[in-house]
Parts: C-alpha cells; sequence; structure tokens
C-alpha cells in the first residue's frame, strides 16, 4: 500500500515552480539544517558536507518542475542529499570498511557487560559515532538517525542486506567500546 | 547496553540536528538560481527572434530560387541577343502579332469549344518545338542555323494562326449564308 503524504509545504513546492524566490529561499531555510546534518553525519567533514547541500539544493530547485509531490520535499530532499554525500564519499575512495568480508555469524547482538550503565547524552555518542570508522559510521547512522531499513541501506550503498546488518551490529559494539573508554577517561 | 543505546539514539534522534550549515551557502544557491534564471529569460527572450529569423530564413530561399529563375531566363534572351540582336527585335515583334491574333481567336472559343480545342492543340505543338529550340541554342554548335529554325517556327505560328482565322470567318460566312436562305425561303 502506498502512503499517501500530507506535504505542510506543497505552497512552496508550488511556489518554487513559479520561480519565486521568496519560495526557494524559504524551503532552504527550512531544511538546510536537517540536510547538513544528514550529509554531515556520512561524510563527517564540513566543507565537503557544505558542497553536497548546496549541489543538493540547486538539484532539487531545478529538478522541481518534474517533482510530482507523491512524496514529501523534505523526503525527496534527503534522498539527494544521502545518494549525494554517498557518491561524493566513493570519490573519496575511502573504501568502506571491509564490508563485503564480514561474516555475519560471527556477530551476535549479545549484552556485554549489562552491570555497567553509562549515561548517555548526545553530544557524547555523536563525538563518538564520528569516530567510527568510515563504513560503520555511515550504516549506523543510516539506520539510527535516518531511519532507513537494511533492505534500504543495501541499496543505497550497493551491499547485501546481511552485510548492512552485521556491519550495523559491528558498529554498534564498537560505539559502545568509545563511549565506555570516553566515559573512563573523564 | 546495547539495546539501550540503539534506543537512546533513536528516541533522540532530532536531538543530533545541532550542526548548522555556513550562513553564506544561502548567498551562493541564490546566485546560482539568479544565474541559471538569467539564462531562463534570455532563452526565453531569444525566442521569437528564433522564429523570426527562420522565416527570413525560408523568405530567403524562396527569394533566392525566384531570382535565380529570373536570372536564368534573362541569361536565355540575352544569349539570343548576343548570338543574333537582329533577331531578338523581331523575335519580340513575332510574339506580339502571335499574342494579338491568339486573343482574336479567343472569340470562338465560346460559339465553337471543340474548334477551338484543335487550334489550341495545333498552336502548342509549334509552340512546343519553339522551347526546344531555344533550349538547343546554348549547346549548339550552329547558332545561325537555330535561330532561322526559330524564325521559321515564329512564322509558321502566324501561319497558322492565319489559316484559323480564315477558318472562322468560312464557318461563320457558311453560318449567315445559311441563316439568310432560312431568311429568303
Amino acid at each position: 500500500m502506498k502512503a499517501i503524504y500530507i506535504d505542510k509545504h506543497s505552497d512552496l513546492v508550488v511556489g518554487c515552480k513559479k520561480g519565486d524566490r521568496k519560495a526557494h529561499y524559504d524551503l532552504y531555510k527550512l531544511y538546510s539544517k536537517a540536510m547538513y546534518n544528514v550529509a554531515l553525519r556520512i561524510l563527517n567533514h564540513t566543507s565537503e558536507a557544505e558542497d553536497v547541500l548546496q549541489e543538493a539544493f540547486l538539484f532539487a530547485f531545478a529538478k522541481i518542475k518534474d517533482f510530482r509531490q507523491e512524496t514529501t520535499f523534505g523526503l525527496w530532499l534527503k534522498q539527494i542529499v544521502v545518494h549525494r554525500s554517498i557518491n561524493c564519499l566513493r570519490k573519496r575512495k575511502m573504501i568502506l570498511q571491509g564490508l563485503d568480508t564480514i561474516d555475519i555469524e560471527d556477530i551476535t547482538d549479545v549484552e556485554v557487560d549489562d552491570e555497567e550503565h553509562l549515561i548517555l547524552k548526545v553530544e557524547e555518542v555523536k563525538e563518538a559515532i564520528k569516530l567510527l570508522p568510515e563504513g560503520y559510521r555511515v550504516v549506523l547512522s543510516l539506520y539510527l538517525i535516518e531511519g532507513y531499513d537494511h533492505e534500504e541501506i543495501s541499496q543505497i550503498l550497493n551491499i547485501s542486506t546481511g552485510t548492512s546488518r552485521s556491519q550495523f551490529l559491528r558498529a554498534k559494539k564498537k560505539l559502545i567500546e568509545i563511549l565506555k573508554y570516553t566515559s573512563r577517561e573523564l | 547496553m546495547s539495546k539501550e543505546i540503539e534506543k537512546f539514539i533513536i528516541e533522540n534522534k532530532n536531538k543530533f540536528d545541532t550542526d548548522e550549515p555556513n550562513p553564506i551557502l544561502w548567498d551562493k544557491i541564490g546566485a546560482k538560481l539568479e544565474e541559471a534564471y538569467a539564462k531562463d529569460v534570455k532563452i526565453k527572450k531569444l525566442k521569437p527572434w528564433y522564429i523570426l529569423l527562420k522565416v527570413a530564413a525560408i523568405l530567403l530561399l524562396f527569394m533566392g530560387i525566384g531570382l535565380l529563375g529570373v536570372q536564368y531566363q534573362k541569361y536565355n534572351s540575352q544569349q539570343i541577343s548576343s548570338i543574333n540582336p537582329k533577331f531578338a527585335k523581331q523575335e519580340s515583334q513575332f510574339a506580339s502579332i502571335i499574342e494579338l491574333k491568339q486573343s482574336a481567336l479567343k472569340s470562338v472559343e465560346k460559339q465553337n469549344p471543340n474548334l477551338y480545342k484543335s487550334f489550341e492543340i495545333e498552336q502548342q505543338k509549334l509552340e512546343k518545338e519553339y522551347k526546344d529550340l531555344k533550349l538547343e541554342i546554348n549547346a549548339s554548335p550552329n547558332q545561325d542555323c537555330i535561330i532561322k529554325a526559330m524564325k521559321h517556327n515564329l512564322q509558321l505560328q502566324i501561319q497558322l494562326l492565319n489559316q484559323q482565322i480564315n477558318v472562322v470567318d468560312e464557318v461563320q460566312k457558311l453560318k449567315n449564308e445559311t441563316k439568310d436562305e432560312n431568311h429568303t425561303l
């Protein structure tokens, strides 16, 4: 079943289609911050994230006449940002951490050191994610923060769903390690 | 811990969007949009000119073809006047005589269309012959001979028209006579 999206900002999209400069600016104001953070989480590089953001907005505005509003502008734009960010990563020649070589069976999602409970803070988790290896960071961000499922991630990254799953579990394990380490440091 | 952190991130995902893009980014995007818009307008403004140019080009083409045709005809007549200026003069005289006689004959068309048609066929035969000669003259090694033939053809045309006029006159006379006879009877 196809979901019906109600786009709060469809007026702005219509305005953009007519070439209204104010509508362009309003859409930018509404979405630029969220999209910038999406790009930044994938790329972990401010100027590259800004480049992707600029390109994505220009592309979206240029193609807005073809945008049939079957989904919201936000979702459509996010798709553009994610794809362009991934392409940017690939161009950087940062090979996603041995994505295809990981065996799913050697990783199980077990609760390690259950007694230990960390007091989690967004800023700390965010910093910890930044410390993850490239491939781990991308999969973990796409899954937990951008809300894609493994099926979608496998398509975006051109990997199998199994790889996506195992990569996510490894990322999570590593993240906990980092958080424990940094909390011990304090 | 593993589930805990998963839950924590999902529940707080909106709070992760803390970074702000550089404020000058919009200026860059706005400038690029302005640029694209200006280009768009330029193309739109140019469009009527493109159509006008197309029309002008087609017109010019037709005019060119027309001019070429005129030039060709001129060239042909010039050829004749340069080969034999005397004949060129005679040609136009003959032409006017022929035209006069043809228009005189035209009055028969209504009274006797069949007769007129047969006359016309005869005329056209000679006219075609004349045209062929005119085309031949440029390539011919003996142009005087062809001019003679052309002159002869024109004379024949006049003779033919004269005879045709005579025939018409005769027919008219006959008709009148029979009328008179009927009258007297």
